[in-house]
């Protein structure tokens, strides 16, 4: 099989997609089902194979990159677009990831650009007979709920973790990185890009509601930047102030898999989510979760989490005190979550997306 | 004195129609996007590449961020 992707994502984007992007590409590469790969950036048209080696570490010889130009295009089997954007000009077949739609269903957490870029690219894939591929059976009720999409019509896979999220760590040199970050033990973990979706607001009131009843506990804030999020920005650098909060930026994966091994607890109270990536790698990580009980979160989580309303402050609250205060639910749910993740691994997932990619070329 | 303020009020004013230019700019590309879109939904429903209750929600939805767009409204 020839396969093109997207992989612009991998090399300008920050958050989910453009970690979905670079753990499908480092899949793809390594499965001997695949006898070419070729990289498109479908943001600038072109970029070097070392831009993307730099990105993604080596890759083979199978592996080329190319330009976006009719004569690359057409001589693929399949083009997957991981990253809300169509090839100008016809591959034979295609596939559309479909992360979230919450440009649709929570149109004020988005700016106007997102909304644009979103639909049109949707309904470009739609209009060009793509296969969509939603990331949670939750997207895909949301697709089909919303774009009244037939259900058979929009297949499932989740996003591949990257196997560095894992129990095992070194933990010398975890608590060497987390020191480099001024982070100490011990500490509750919220990992999320800051945007209104990812309700930042009132997971620092749950936290401030709670005082004392988290001893000498730190939140510990990791935030790539979002947008319209100024004033939790201000919050949080006062916070970061008192002593409270340590806020992190982007930071990469293997620093964000030490911080999650050394964390009591991880808190993802969002709105709504695609799939949730967080929860996943905390989860992979053995630390126990605290997640929002609404659109895809319980589909990530199941049983391996304590799930409470998002816009509830005092639940939210409620349920870091109690996995704060009660050693045994934490050590249940650390090994609920290892076993919960285990499904989001590459070695459980690229058989699935490799049966779509069957279906797709047909 | 005098020529000093009228070097700042231009500066402003250049700055101030920098903003409103790069306002107008994206206003026009986001439309321009949408119709595309909507064109081609349409042209998809036509053909019957696009199932009618499809096409439909879609048409629905890029009406609505058309109008949003055309507020320059932004949530």
């Amino acid at each position: 099989m020839r396969l093109g992707i997207d992989a612009g994502r991998a090399l300008h984007g920050r958050g989910g997609v453009a970690t979905y992007t670079r753990e499908l590409i480092r899949s793809l590469v390594g499965s001997p089902r695949v006898d070419e790969v070729i990289l498109f950036d479908l943001d600038r048209g072109w970029s070097r194979r070392d831009a993307f080696e730099g990105e993604l570490g080596p890759l083979p010889t199978k592996v080329a990159v190319a330009p976006l130009v009719r004569s690359e295009l057409e001589g693929l089997n399949l083009f997957h677009a991981p990253g809300y954007a169509m090839p100008p000009v016809g591959a034979p077949r295609h596939v559309f990831t479909l992360h979230d739609l919450t440009v649709l269903s929570h149109p004020h957490c988005h700016t106007l650009d997102n909304r644009v870029r979103s639909l049109a690219s949707v309904s470009e894939a739609l209009v060009r007979g793509a296969t969509i591929l939603a990331v949670s059976k939750a997207t895909k009720e949301e697709a089909v709920r919303l774009l009244a999409l037939p259900v058979d019509s929009v297949e499932v896979v989740p996003p591949m973790l990257n196997p560095i999220f894992r129990v095992a760590g070194d933990h010398d040199a975890d608590a060497t990185a987390a020191a480099r970050l001024g982070v100490r033990q011990p500490y509750v973990l919220a990992v999320a890009s800051l945007e209104p979706r990812k309700n930042f607001g009132r997971l620092l009131d749950a936290w401030s509601s709670l005082g004392v009843t988290t001893g000498a506990h730190q939140l510990v804030v990791v935030a790539a930047e979002g947008w319209r999020q100024g004033r939790i920005r201000r919050r949080l650098e006062r916070m970061t102030g008192d002593g409270s909060v340590v806020k992190i930026g982007h930071i990469s994966d293997d620093v964000l898999a030490a911080l999650y091994r050394r964390a009591n607890a991880f808190v993802f109270p969002s709105l709504a989510e695609g799939f949730g990536l967080p929860v996943a790698e905390a989860m992979a990580c053995g630390t126990p979760v605290v997640t929002s009980k609404i659109s895809s979160m319980p589909e990530v989580a199941a049983d391996a989490a304590l799930l409470v309303d998002p816009e509830d402050v005092d639940e939210i609250a409620a349920a870091i005190a109690r996995l704060l205060g009660d050693q045994s639910l934490r050590r249940h749910l650390r090994d609920r979550g290892l076993e919960q993740a285990r499904i989001f691994f590459p070695e459980a997932l690229v058989p699935r997306l490799f049966e779509v990619y069957r279906r797709a070329a047909l | 004195m005098r020529a000093e303020l009228v070097v700042a009020m231009v500066l402003v004013a250049m700055v101030v129609g920098a903003l409103v230019l790069r306002w107008f700019v994206r206003r026009f590309r986001r439309l321009r996007r949408l119709e595309r879109a909507t064109v081609g939904v349409s042209r998809a429903m036509d053909d019957g590449r696009l199932t009618a209750a499809t096409g439909e929600a879609l048409l629905q939805h890029l009406d609505g961020l058309r109008r949003a767009c055309s507020r320059g409204r932004e949530g």
